[in-house]
């Protein structure tokens, strides 16, 4: 079962790749990013599948939609047509529907491993509390990064 | 756990690393970047349950998701201060920042 759900995710990143829209394509990256959280849990992994789930399918995906939203809008907007959108919207919908309605028998509770959830945390804080520090402070320099590239130019207001 | 995700994990990571080839507009790039950090995620976890050792492979998997929204991150900050300056996202026009 976990080669159906990887079917399906080798097709989302080929549609993610080749789709012209951006924008399609970041929301085809957010649903390998679902379909990749569902094989960690079929792998017995749920805390990655979880991380993977919020941050992948989640955090990325707003933080490139809204990008892409500020980029268009500094363009010239163009007409869309609406009705294409809903047929659009209906028919991912209900993509997403028949995929998740397949692959959820085999993904029930009683069919994932049993997990020592407390383990993660145990691996994380004890025997590689030496790396944690050095990745907080990629992440700090990270986010000191973001703030210079986004400040604004002098003599311009944000 | 006997299924060999091993040639899923090399398809992911050729596609992710054909876009970033292949692909001129900046999103693209980011997503073929996104498609090699998946890749890597899951040969990670794989090669955990294979070992017997799934929670120091999940805490790894946890790191590298973790700097991978940090590289989405600035990726980003980056084209949007690279789309003020010149109004599009083609990796062609990022040879005019020399020097």
């Amino acid at each position: 079962m976990t080669y159906l759900t990887m079917a399906f995710l080798i097709l989302f990143a080929v549609l993610a790749i080749l789709l012209p829209s951006t924008l399609m394509s970041v929301l085809s990256l957010a649903a390998v990013s679902a379909l990749l959280s569902i094989v960690f849990f079929q792998l017995g992994a749920p805390v990655a599948g979880v991380f993977e789930l919020s941050v992948g399918a989640g955090l990325i995906t707003v933080l490139a939609v809204l990008t892409i939203s500020f980029i268009q809008a500094r363009k010239v907007k163009k007409q869309i047509r609406t009705e294409l959108w809903i047929v659009a919207s209906f028919a991912a919908a209900a993509l997403f529907f028949f995929i998740f309605n397949t692959l959820s028998p085999w993904v029930s509770p009683s069919s994932v491993p049993p997990v020592n959830w407390g383990a993660v945390g145990e691996v994380l804080w004890h025997l590689r509390a030496f790396d944690l520090l050095p990745q907080a402070l990629v992440i700090l320099s990270a986010v000191l990064g973001i703030l210079v590239l986004l400040r604004p130019e002098k003599g311009k207001t944000p | 756990m006997s299924e060999n995700l091993l040639p899923f994990v090399f398809v992911l990571f050729g596609l992710g690393l054909f876009c970033l080839l292949t692909q001129r507009n900046l999103i693209k790039l980011l997503v073929g970047l996104e498609l090699l950090g998946k890749a890597t995620t899951l040969a990670i976890v794989w090669s955990g349950v294979l070992r017997n050792t799934p929670d120091y492979a999940q805490s790894l998997a946890l790191m590298v998701i973790a700097i991978e929204v940090m590289v989405v991150a600035i990726f980003l900050a980056l084209i949007n201060a690279f789309h003020q300056k010149s109004q599009n996202l083609d990796t062609d026009d990022l040879r005019r920042l020399k020097g």
